[in-house]
């Protein structure tokens, strides 16, 4: 699938054939990026931040998450697995990181890598930059790509807030690879770092790396993808009792981040809120613009409900994904930060400034006439509509069917609502004539 | 230039009203957002005006402000009636703020009001008279 024209940049592909035309993605797109259009969902590109919705909800896969299959890595003559923590959530309680750490190697990588400890190094940074900063509060958790990607692209004045620290696994991937490199003395563009994802922007966006976007990862592979091998592989380790498990230093502490107000319990920041699941991040983003939230210092932020746990890409239901996570928490028992901790990332910079920027559109200059001759045709058409938001015209609401009336997209036609009430007039209109005669 | 006034639109503010503040330059935003103006400009109007109704609803009793678009740049101008600014000199100064304890405690008073709206606009002005109020009038371009 992979280059496919129908995925649009995107992390979905929309796959018409299984499209059934229901409304279920029409109404679960928290930004109107989905239209029906001849029986068919559609994508506007434009609007689309990746959220993956969409994927969660379609009931006849005909959403699909766009990835990179196996075969794709073969260019590489060393490939490494960073795996996402949601992939320890994934498995029987009693299957603990080692395990599958070991089980994923066996899958095909030549290395596998744990973030535990890059988690602690990355929660040193925050810490330190959230005790530092004297800016305007709330500052905002960076760690979910799609809350970084809304506030990009609708809340440019929230870039600021922004908790400017690089992820963990970006972290864990740029020094895994650097050391391979030295110490087989390979070009690091021999080498393939692959991040085991449950997350589709995080996949469109190692995929679509560009001056504005650099990732140290080559490739990245859907945890449902990679589901069914792993789980084989992990009964195979454990029969054969063979675990090649004393290279992994797990930092029972860091699987914290993984969790769903992880970050402000890691930071023992009281003074915060968390607040997880799309429409939750946009309402209280709208919070934040109208300055409701000024008094907060923190705000940690996930677009998928329960965090990363809850990522479009898992397999586990959420929450036994989080059952699975505290009972790992309370195996490692590690209830304080490791401050003291020997830290593998320390002498790296971990906090970028200006790490984040808008994302408009499109930077053109509009025509300011034409722009509100279009806004009021707009307003005069949703006037005229019934404002049911039934979405039998295929649009979401009667407010972005008026937009696409005047866009040009459709037919005022398409209102079912008021073709029927033209329809009864007409009939009506008849059957006076018919009386009078 | 064109200073014929293409779209217009006129908001109260009330003093001290928290419950309610922040929603005019929210509303100013989704307006220049629906138009199809460009990110960059609605950012720094929603910040300027953002700034201009918080210190309405901080220090004044009530206000208005007036919203217009031309072809080439938004105006906006906001008359309060309040306790109008001692010295507008310090006020305009970064961190300078007569924010009472309460306020700090909510979260504002950092004494960046003013220069933000300056910073951010391309022609800024501002008049104020003891115990009347305080007048801003401020000018984004469009391009």
């Amino acid at each position: 699938m992979n280059g496919n024209p129908e995925t649009y940049g995107h992390s979905v592909f929309f796959d018409s054939s299984a499209c059934i035309g229901d409304m279920d993605c029409l109404k679960v797109c928290p930004v109107e990026a989905i239209r029906i259009r001849n029986g068919k969902a559609k994508m506007l590109v434009d609007k689309c931040i990746d959220c993956g919705e969409c994927v969660k909800i379609c009931r006849t896969n005909a959403i699909v998450p766009l990835a990179n299959t196996f075969s794709d890595f073969s260019k590489f003559r060393y490939t490494i697995a960073v795996p996402s923590l949601a992939l320890y959530t994934q498995f029987d309680r009693n299957i603990k990181p080692k395990t599958i750490l070991s089980a994923l190697k066996k899958t095909g990588f030549d290395e596998v890598v744990d973030i535990t400890n890059a988690c602690i190094s990355v929660l040193k940074a925050i810490n330190k930059y959230v005790k530092e900063y004297k800016g305007r509060r709330p500052l905002i958790s960076s760690l979910c790509p799609t809350c970084v990607k809304i506030i990009q692209m609708q809340y440019p004045e929230l870039i600021k807030n922004l908790i400017p620290v690089i992820s963990p696994t970006e972290i864990a991937a740029k020094e895994t690879k650097r050391e391979a490199a030295a110490r087989l003395r390979l070009d690091e563009s021999k080498i393939g770092v692959i991040y085991v994802t449950p997350c589709p922007l995080k996949t469109v966006m190692i995929s679509k790396q560009d001056e504005k976007y650099y990732s140290a990862f080559d490739g990245s592979v859907p945890i449902s993808e990679i589901y069914n091998t792993l789980h084989e592989a992990i009964h195979r380790t454990i029969k054969d009792n063979e675990e090649d498990i004393s290279f992994f230093d797990i930092c029972g502490y860091g699987l914290n981040l993984a969790r769903l107000g992880g970050l402000v319990y890691a930071l023992n920041c009281d003074n915060s809120i968390t607040v997880s699941g799309i429409n939750d991040v946009l309402y209280i983003l709208d919070e934040i613009e109208k300055g409701k939230l000024h008094n907060v210092d923190l705000v940690e932020m996930h677009g998928c409900t329960e965090s990363c746990l809850g990522g479009p890409l898992n397999v586990e239901n959420v929450y036994m994904a989080r059952t699975n996570l505290y009972n790992l928490l309370s195996y490692y028992g590690e209830t304080k930060m490791p401050f003291g901790r020997k830290d593998k990332y320390e002498s790296y910079n971990l906090i970028y400034e200006r790490m984040f920027e808008p994302e408009p559109e499109e930077n053109r200059n509009i025509d300011i006439e034409k722009a509100l001759t279009r806004r009021s045709e707009r307003k005069n058409i949703y006037l005229s509509l019934p404002k049911i938001n039934c979405g039998a015209c295929g649009s979401p609401t009667c407010r972005t069917f008026a937009e696409d009336v005047v866009d040009g997209e459709v037919d005022l036609d398409n209102c079912v609502v008021l073709k029927a009430k033209r329809l009864e007039n007409k009939l009506k209109e008849k059957e006076s004539q018919t009386n009078n005669e | 230039m064109n200073n014929e006034i293409l779209y217009s639109k006129s908001f109260g503010i009330s003093g001290r009203d928290f419950i309610n503040a922040g929603t005019v330059s929210v509303k100013i935003k989704n307006i220049l957002k629906e138009i199809g103006i460009k990110p960059e400009v609605v950012y720094r109007v929603s910040i300027c005006c953002y700034e201009a109704e918080m210190n309405v609803v901080m220090y004044a009793d009530a206000g208005n402000l007036d919203f217009k678009i031309t072809k080439d740049e938004i105006i906006v101008s906001m008359e309060d009636k309040g306790p109008g600014i001692e010295n507008i000199e310090l006020a305009m100064k970064e961190g300078y703020s007569t924010a009472t304890q309460e306020m700090r405690e909510m979260g504002f008073g950092a004494g960046l009001g003013l220069p933000n709206i300056k910073n951010n606009s391309d022609e800024f002005r501002i008049e104020s008279e003891i115990l009347k109020g305080t007048k801003l009038y401020f000018k984004i371009n469009l391009n």
